[in-house]
Formats: C-alpha cells, sequence, structure tokens
C-alpha cells in the first residue's frame, strides 16, 4: 500500500517534458462550471495539470455566472485512457434583475468547492465522463457530466 | 451602455409571462365552469383584537373526512379563524365540491375558485373563515409556459367582514417549475394594487433553483450559492410593504427527496405576531401554516 502510494506521488510529481506539455480546451456539459462550461487546461507535470471552467447563463432575465480554476490529476493512465480527479474552489454569482419598477432586484455570490472524478481518453480529441460532487452554502449536490475537446 | 441596456430590457420583457390583461374579476362575473361559489350562512363571531391565519396546501383535498378531522384535532389550527387552502378540487358525484363538505364539517364561511378544469371537476383554491365573506374576486395570473405540466393560476381574494372593519385575504398559488423573475411577474398584479390592510397567503412554490428550460435545476448553483428563491420572494414582498414573519417556519412540504419551504403568509397593515407549522397533520405533501396578526 505504501509502495503504491510512492509509486503514485513520484508519477504525479514526474516532470512533462517541453514536448509532451500539453494544452486542452474543451466544452462540457454539466460539469464543473454548472449547466454547461468552456475550459482551458495545461499539464504541469506527467500526472498533474492545472485548469479552468468558466460559464455564463442567463435564464429568464437571471445571470448564472460560474468560474471554476482547479487542479487535474490522472493517477491511472494507459496508453489513450485514464482515470482522472479534479478539484478546486468554484465561484458562482447569481444576479436576479427586477422584472417590475416596485423593486430593485439583487445577487448573491458565493465560492464553494467541487471534486470531480472520471475517464478520459485522451488523443487529438479530448473525451471525457464525469461524476461531481459541488459543495457549498446550499450543501451539497451530485451530478453527472461529459466533455469533450481538442488537444493542442 | 445604455443602449445595451435597454436592448437587454427589450429581450427581457419579450421571455416575460404578460401581465397586462391580469386584473382582479368579481366572483360573480366569472362564467362557467370556473364559476366560484361562495357560500357565507355564518353571522360574524364576536369582535376579536386578533386572527389566527392559515395557509395549507391540501393536494386536492380528495378525503375531506380526514382532512377535516386532522384540522379538527389539530389544537394549532382547530379553531383558527382563517384557511387558505390551495390545490382544492371539486368533481360532481361526491355530493358537493370538497370546499363545501371541508366548510360544513368546520362550520366555516367559504369561497372556491376554479383556477382550471381537471378532469370531469374543477381544481383551486378556497377560502374558509369564521367571519362572513365579501367582495370575493379572482384574478387570473400571467401564464407562464413551463414546456410541461404549464398550469393555468389564479388568486382569490375576500373581504373578512369584521363588524364594521374588514381585512383582505388574498389566497395564491404560483407556478413550480419557474425562476423568480417570472414569480415576480406572476405574483405582481395580485399585491400591487391590495388596500394598506391585507394578508396575503398561500403556496408560493419558491423551491430553491434556477430552472434551465423550465425542465433542468441548476443544482450546483443552488450548491455553491444557497440560492433561495424564497429569500428573494421575501425581499420583493418586504419592498412591497409586507412583513415576512414565517420566514423561519422552516419547510412546509415533503416530496421525498427534499424538504422545501414553499409556503408563507405575507401580512401589512396588521401586526403579526406568532407563527407555527402543524407537523402533526399528514394528510398532504405540505403541512399547515399558520400566523397570528394583531388587528
Amino acid at each position: 500500500m505504501r509502495g503504491a502510494a510512492i509509486a503514485l506521488v513520484l508519477a504525479l510529481a514526474a516532470p512533462a517534458r517541453a514536448d509532451e506539455v500539453r494544452h486542452v480546451v474543451y466544452a462540457e456539459a454539466f460539469g464543473k462550471a454548472g449547466a454547461y462550461g468552456l475550459g482551458y487546461e495545461v499539464d504541469l507535470t506527467r500526472g498533474l495539470g492545472a485548469g479552468a471552467a468558466a460559464s455564463f447563463v442567463p435564464v429568464d432575465g437571471e445571470r448564472v455566472t460560474t468560474i471554476a480554476p482547479y487542479l487535474h490529476l490522472a493517477p491511472l493512465r494507459a496508453g489513450r485512457h485514464a482515470l482522472i480527479v479534479q478539484l478546486g474552489p468554484v465561484w458562482t454569482r447569481i444576479a436576479v434583475p427586477s422584472p417590475v419598477p416596485e423593486w430593485d432586484g439583487l445577487a448573491t455570490q458565493r465560492t464553494g468547492g467541487e471534486v470531480t472524478a472520471g475517464w478520459e481518453r485522451r488523443g487529438r480529441v479530448l473525451v471525457r465522463v464525469t461524476g461531481t460532487v459541488a459543495f457549498g452554502a446550499g450543501g451539497v449536490v451530485p451530478w453527472l457530466g461529459a466533455a469533450i475537446g481538442a488537444q493542442l | 451602455m445604455r443602449r445595451a441596456a435597454g436592448i437587454l430590457g427589450l429581450a427581457l420583457a419579450a421571455c416575460m409571462p404578460d401581465a397586462q390583461d391580469a386584473a382582479w374579476e368579481p366572483a360573480a362575473g366569472i362564467p362557467p365552469p370556473l364559476t366560484p361559489e361562495v357560500f357565507s350562512p355564518y353571522p360574524a363571531p364576536p369582535p376579536a383584537d386578533h386572527l389566527r391565519v392559515v395557509s395549507f396546501n391540501v393536494e386536492l383535498g380528495a378525503d375531506v373526512e380526514r382532512l377535516a378531522a386532522a384540522i379538527a384535532d389539530a389544537p394549532a389550527i382547530a379553531g383558527a379563524d382563517v384557511f387558505l387552502l390551495q390545490e382544492i378540487e371539486d368533481h360532481p358525484g361526491e355530493g358537493g365540491s370538497r370546499t363545501a363538505q371541508l366548510a360544513t364539517r368546520l362550520a366555516l364561511n367559504y369561497a372556491y375558485a376554479p383556477a382550471r378544469v381537471e378532469g370531469d371537476g374543477t381544481h383551486g383554491l378556497a377560502i374558509l373563515s369564521r367571519f362572513p365573506l365579501a367582495d370575493v374576486e379572482v384574478m387570473r395570473l400571467p401564464h407562464v409556459d413551463q414546456t410541461f405540466h404549464t398550469r393555468d393560476r389564479i388568486a382569490l381574494a375576500a373581504d373578512l367582514v369584521l363588524g364594521d372593519a374588514r381585512l383582505r385575504v388574498v389566497d395564491v398559488h404560483l407556478d413550480t417549475r419557474i425562476n423568480i423573475t417570472d414569480r415576480i411577474v406572476q405574483m405582481h398584479p395580485a399585491v400591487i394594487d391590495l388596500p394598506a390592510r391585507v394578508v396575503v397567503g398561500g403556496d408560493f412554490n419558491v423551491n430553491p433553483y434556477v430552472w434551465l428550460g423550465h425542465v433542468v435545476p441548476l443544482v450546483t448553483a443552488d450548491a455553491i450559492t444557497g440560492f433561495e428563491q424564497a429569500v428573494v420572494f421575501e425581499d420583493y414582498m418586504r419592498d412591497q410593504g409586507f412583513a415576512s414573519p414565517t420566514s423561519t417556519s422552516g419547510p412546509t412540504e415533503s416530496n421525498g427527496l427534499t424538504d422545501l419551504r414553499l409556503d408563507a403568509i405575507y401580512p401589512r397593515g396588521v401586526t403579526p405576531g406568532a407563527i407555527g407549522v402543524v407537523r402533526e397533520v399528514q394528510v398532504s405533501d405540505h403541512v399547515p401554516l399558520w400566523l397570528d396578526v394583531a388587528l
């Protein structure tokens, strides 16, 4: 068990060679940034990356803005397939403009957190299927999503 | 910037339900099959300096005998002065409307207003009162297309005749899967021209979500921010001069997945007192919510 943990740490910490550094852009549905998101990610080491996803959802006059920076881990990789884990904070702002003159409207914003786990297939085209747990002032919510993108 | 804001405003207005046609109509002038039923035979009890108002979504009220027994057996509401009921129905062959049957069992005056035809009968709102009812009116609220299970919604208003004085009460049931902006547009015509002394109660369906297409709740936005339509709605009602004493009631509805605070009572021009939720009354997916108001 201890050996496996050490191997995992070494795998994640192994620096990426310059020709291995990958940049990824993707679109997600029901992912880290809510109903949909646009994201960017860069490899830091062979098993570790950093990225951010964001979305802006205008709906019935309300505006929901979400920004989710995260660390990306790939603790298990076999060829193009990998088990991935992503975790980080999430900032969400909900603005409710008033639809009537007799009220001013209001807005609320908070920062919470998210943990995502899933499978990815990475080639020139990136495909991910993920499960996310979001937590914050309103409690804990799980949901399932998918992403498709391109490796630059 | 100003031009962009104007364009945004026009876009919002185009998406909003139309509130232009919403107006109070006298009950007697509403044609069948949605003609309200008003029966107010009981004389006013001795003058009181306070009233207990109950709001209760009775989830169709199909078993009237059980519903009446549940109310009569709950000390907190058995002697209440006014009941604002939502989701009560009227079907032929049941020996009178369910509102009439319930009011007879509780010895209360009543007004029942159908919001829509449902099967072979109607579905709507009711006000039951120890005090005589006068000036019963109905407002058809702005319609919101919810993609599926879209409903027609109404507000029902009546004056409680308290000796020489009157107190307007308004019973409301709003849509389910709508966002708070649509909810306020739907509610607004029912509260904007009310008299200074009034109690508005009902099932406002203020669920905690932002809805995408009236189908998908953005549950993560709710989880991160703790966003509650109820809190926004209360802010709106306070700006209309209402108090929000039932904001601390806790959940009033249980759907098997979550417990939600959907119901509320908002007084204006009278002094709110104690509140309570009668959790032992288990005849509906909602529980009765009550509020004392000093006149």
